[in-house]
Formats: C-alpha cells, structure tokens, sequence
C-alpha cells in the first residue's frame, strides 16, 4: 500500500438503519400501516484495521443493534455492510460461510451463550465442526492451546459451563470466539456482567489477543472506563445516531456534543476528597446544547439530511451539530 | 448511638451439595445519623448480611447464628413476626437493585405507595394518596399526579427506582439501606439516583446503608466503608483513608484494578484468580490464594479484625500498624 493511500477499513457500516415494527399485528394485512421504531438511524462506522473502535451509549442507543447487524445476524432495514472492502449486506447464507470465519463475536451473558450440554471441547471445537476443518486429533490439541491462550488450563475441556465462574465462561467465549483465527471480533458488553476483580482480567486478556494476533474489534460497551482503557477511537451512540466521533483521549479531553459530555461527567470520581455536584440535562437540554456550526465551515459526513446531521469538527474528530444557513 | 450493630455474624444456607456458608463472622456497626458503603464482589457475604439483619431469610433455608444483632435497639435475634413488621418499613427500609421486581405489576404506584403509608399509620386512603404525591415529588418526579396512576411498566428504570425511593422514605425510616440501587440503570440516571438519596440522607438525617460492588458508588456516596470478601471484613475505615491508604492487599488490588483512571491505551492490574467457593472456602484468610503477599501463616490461620485507634480495622496478617 502506498504511503498516504487510505486503508481499507477492516469492517464498514455504511448509512446502516435498522427499523422495527412495533405492534404490527394484523393492521398491515388490512392494509393499514404499522408503527415503526428506528433502532438504528443513517450510522457510518468504519473499524480501521487491527485497532479498536469503542461503540458507548445507553441502553436503547442502537449500539448492541449495529453489532448485530454487523456480523449479518440482524438485516438491515437499509445501508451496507463491508468486509475487508467487500460487501457482505446482501450475501446469501452459504457466501456468508467464509466470511463468517474471518469475524467473530462474543456476547455480554455467557451463561446464555455457551450450550449446557457440551463440554468445553465440544463448544470451542464446534467452529471446527461447522467449517469441517482439522482431523478430531489436532481439534483436540488446537482447543488445548486456545484454553491456554485464554488463560485457561488444557484440563478444563472436559468441563462443562456450569461447572465454571463467570470470569471462565466469558474466556471459554473468547476462545470459541477465536478458534478459526478472525480478523475482526464483535464485543458485545463483555465484561458488563463480570466481577470487579475479574472484570480487568478479561480487559487485558482482550489488550494480549488484540496486540497478538491483529485483531480488529468493535468493542461496545455502556462504561466509557472500560473503553478508555482499551480503544484507539469513541463512537458515541444517542437514540440511533452517532453523536460523536474522535480518537480516544480527544472524547475524553476535547468532547463537544452535550450528550458526551454527560456521559463524561456521569463517570463516578474515585475520589472521595472530589465530589462534585452534577448537572444533569434532559433530553430536551441536549438537543438545546447541540453545537451550531454555520453551513460555510463545515464539511458534512455521510449524506445530508433535516435536523442535527454528523459534520467533521477537526481532522479526526466528528459530532453532530445543527447547521446555521 | 449504634443504630446497627452486628457481631459474628454467621450465615449459612443448606445446599444440595453441602453446606453454603455465606457470612463467617462478620461484625460491623453504624452510628445514627451516619452513613456506610458496604463493598464486595458477588459472593463478599454483602447482600446476605443484611437480609439477616432484616430477617429475611427463611429458617427453613439458612440458619443465622450471632453474638448481637441489633438494629435501632431491638435485638432482631430473638423478635418476632409482630415486632419484625413493625420494625422493617417504620425503623428500617430497603431499596433494591431491580426496582420493577419489587413493584407489584398490577397496581398503580399510587396505590402501592398509598398501601405501605396505611399498613404503618392510621390514616385514610385520600390523605395516604396525598403524602405518596408529595414523596414522589420529593424524589424529584415532575408529574407526580400522573405517575401516582401510572403503573410501573409505564416508567423508565431509573423513573422507577425513583418511585421505589419515595416508598421507602414514606413511613420516615431511621435508616434506608441501599442494596445495589444503581446497577441496573444507565450512568448517567445512576449518577442523578446516588446524588439524590445523598441528598435526602443529607437533608432528612437519617442513617444509610449502601451495598455496592462498584468503588465508583462508594467514593461518591459514603463516609466510611466495610470491604468484604468470602463473607469475611477484610477492611474498615473512612472513605478518604481506604482509598488513599488501603491496608488491606485486597483492598489495593481492587482500587488499581479499576480501569480508564489513566488516559490512553493501557493493561490494567488484574487481581489473580477468582473468588472463593462459599461451599468450600479457602482455609486461613479467604484472600490468600490470590494474594502476593501471603506466607504460611495466611494460608493456615484466618486473620482476625484488628483494631486501631484511629478507627480503622484490617483483618490480614501483613499488616502491622
């Protein structure tokens, strides 16, 4: 690649909406229109290759959403969604197979996503299975090595879920997550549901696995913390739309939409000596504090529309503002 | 004036694999008027302490065994369900980490917060309905006529967390204990619930208990803290101290685990291992396992709470004050 040339990002969502129907029943077949609710509204996200791309918002943000979407396991109502550079929205499910090796995802509860049933073999092997690769020998060995890598003793694959602490099962995921080498791993809340004490184990061993193997992760997460620690750059998710977009430490130091900086300001102080009184703003408060930028200064992201729309603010930093004509 | 007083404190529960012994020994008091943070992970004993207090486990599940367990001078050991009823709702309220498990789906909140009014007082349902206005707007509601019709699927989390605060203020407790209370809420409606229930601690005077796993509640919110872990003190004092001082290695460890305290890409400090099995606890001090520090002594010998005279207490053997 040529110096300069811009890199293909590792994962790209592009203008992706999600709707959904709420209530429908049977109004459509009546003809009759159903509400809908916009989960996910016009959000442009590229992952650059081998970084790390913090997604933080409340519940109900449409972050989780766009994870889902990502990894094709929710449609898309509209918008794209690119691979490597290639366009994975519309692939047929035996097209997605290849593309389903190179990315991986790990949810928050991993009681719920590891089967009861299977041991620790049978469920980081079961990649192995569905892409039938390796002979039964070398499945049994590579999950040896991926239970180590995870930080797990060989002995454990023969174990079952429940017989595991919640800091092991969310490893267990990771390996699972990890079997068939990924280029790209989806992190749903990983560590939301983990013990404080356990809760930063599971932040470096994802730090160690990024640095080691290449990664490139969407981490998404409702603790700025958490993301702080691990993220090269911030999205900021409200209602379905980006807010804001920025390296990291520019979020943390230079944040310009309101919503981030109450997100900001709601991170406890750990120190007792430091309380301080918040305030604290309504939905409405935010929409008022939404910076205006006059429509000669700035460059727009994304392809324009009515109300407060996503415009470049510095070379490397993105937030929503309203346009003053 | 000790409002709570808990000394050894044993709790155990029967389990099919054995015996689960949840707290082993705990003692810890709280002055009228003051607060406390109780911090510990999932297992630390935290929660289970004070649903022994309260007296709501069934003996038919858990045995409590302890040398006092006193609370606003009734000794909660040997009263009965009369006395237990009178003291939980008029002493003593609790506030709970899922708000809409503890409201009754089927009635309005005016009705449950009206009902809680007239089980403790005699008066009539108009005047109950009355005061549950005036709580929820206590509790910072702005529509407190609407939200006493409403019924709690109709409200947010934090809305409801709110409304589940005003019903525990509705009878004027002696003392409020807050059991996880922000854990399901977004941050920044957690943010505005802890600064509202320091605010009414403040202004009301009345004693407070809060039971968090998060250091982050605790640092905003209490005074003095009890760190526990594997149902053991591991460590007393006030905030400022245990956070700028923390003697325990446990402690210290869970204060530099905490991540995002510094800018950029970063490793965290990790504590080892994991939490001890309540069915079979580590011999010695429960910490020892994970611990960097521990010699021979930690791992055979369960350390005691030592005391200090400048009010701290540690219950590790590395400590020497």
């Amino acid at each position: 690649m040529l110096a300069g040339e811009p890199m293909t990002p590792a994962l790209e969502l592009r203008q992706l909406t999600k709707a959904f129907e709420l209530g429908s029943g049977m109004k459509p077949l009546f003809g009759g229109q159903a509400k809908k609710h916009i989960a996910v509204d016009g959000v442009n996200i590229s992952v650059k290759p081998q970084t790390v791309l913090g997604l933080v918002g409340e519940s109900g943000s449409g972050k989780s959403t766009c994870g889902l979407m990502a990894m094709r396991l929710l449609d898309a109502t509209e918008g794209q969604i690119l691979v490597n550079g290639n366009d994975i929205t519309n692939l047929s499910p035996e097209k997605l197979k290849p593309v389903r090796k190179k990315m991986q995802i790990v949810f928050q509860d991993s009681y719920a996503s590891l089967n009861p049933m299977m041991t620790l073999l049978q469920i980081i092997a079961e990649p192995f299975v569905i892409h039938n690769l390796l002979t039964r020998k070398e499945r049994v060995e590579t999950v040896g090595d991926l239970l180590e890598k995870v930080g797990l003793d060989r002995s454990y694959a023969n174990r079952y879920p429940h017989e595991l602490s919640g800091g092991q099962r969310q490893r267990v995921s990771i390996a699972r997550a990890l079997a068939l080498k990924p280029d790209i791993l989806v992190a749903d809340e990983p560590t939301s549901a983990l013990d404080v004490s356990v809760k930063a184990q599971v932040i470096n061993l994802l730090h160690d696995l990024q640095e080691e193997m290449g990664l490139s992760i969407l981490f998404i997460s409702h603790e700025l913390n958490v993301i702080r620690s691990l993220a090269d750059e911030i999205v900021v998710m409200y209602r379905g739309r980006i807010v804001e977009q920025a390296p990291t430490e520019t979020i943390f130091q230079d944040a310009q939409h309101p919503y981030t900086k109450s997100l900001l300001s709601a991170i406890p102080s750990l120190n007792p000596r430091e309380r301080f009184r918040r305030t604290f703003m309504s939905t409405d408060q935010i929409a008022a504090e939404i910076p205006i930028l006059a429509r000669a200064d700035i460059t727009f992201v994304g392809a324009e529309r009515s109300g407060p729309q996503l415009v470049k603010f510095s070379d490397d930093h993105f937030v929503e503002a309203t346009i003053r004509e | 004036m000790k409002i709570v007083d808990i000394e050894n404190l044993h709790v155990s529960f029967r389990h099919h694999d054995g015996i689960v012994k949840a707290v082993r020994g705990v003692s810890l008091e709280l002055i009228a008027g003051k607060n406390l943070g109780i911090v510990g992970e999932s297992g630390s004993g935290k929660s289970v302490t004070f649903m022994a207090l309260m007296r709501l486990l069934h003996p038919s599940m858990a045995t409590i065994e302890a040398d006092v367990l006193n609370l606003d001078g009734n000794d909660l050991l040997t009263a009965d369900n009369r006395a237990l009823s009178k003291i939980r709702g008029s002493s003593v309220s609790m506030v709970f980490q899922d708000p809409m498990t503890s409201f009754d789906p089927l009635f309005t909140i005016g009705q449950q917060i009206a009902e809680t009014i007239q089980t403790h007082r005699s008066i009539g349902k108009k005047a109950a309905l009355v005061q549950a206005r005036d709580l929820l707007s206590r509790v910072e509601i702005t529509n407190p006529d609407q939200v006493l019709k409403y019924y709690p699927h109709q409200l947010s989390g934090g809305m409801l967390q709110r409304a589940m605060i005003a019903m525990a203020l509705s009878c004027e407790p002696e003392i409020l204990i807050a059991d996880e209370p922000t854990t399901a809420l977004d941050v920044t409606v957690q943010a505005q619930i802890l600064q509202l229930i320091t605010d009414i601690q403040a202004e009301t005077g009345m004693s407070m208990i809060m039971i968090t796993h998060d250091l982050g509640v605790i640092a905003e919110t209490v005074d003095r803290v009890v760190v526990m872990y594997g149902g053991r003190v591991m460590e007393t004092g006030d905030t400022i101290e245990i956070f700028e001082t923390p003697l325990h290695p446990y402690t210290k460890a869970l204060i530099e685990s905490i991540p995002g305290r510094v800018a950029g890409k970063h490793k965290l400090k990790e504590i080892a291992g994991s939490s001890p099995n309540a069915l079979a606890p580590p011999s010695g001090c429960p910490f020892h396992p994970r611990c960097h520090q521990a010699d021979e002594k930690c791992v055979t010998d369960l350390p005691e709470l030592q005391k200090f005279e400048d009010g701290r207490a540690t219950a590790c053997w590395q400590v020497n004050r």
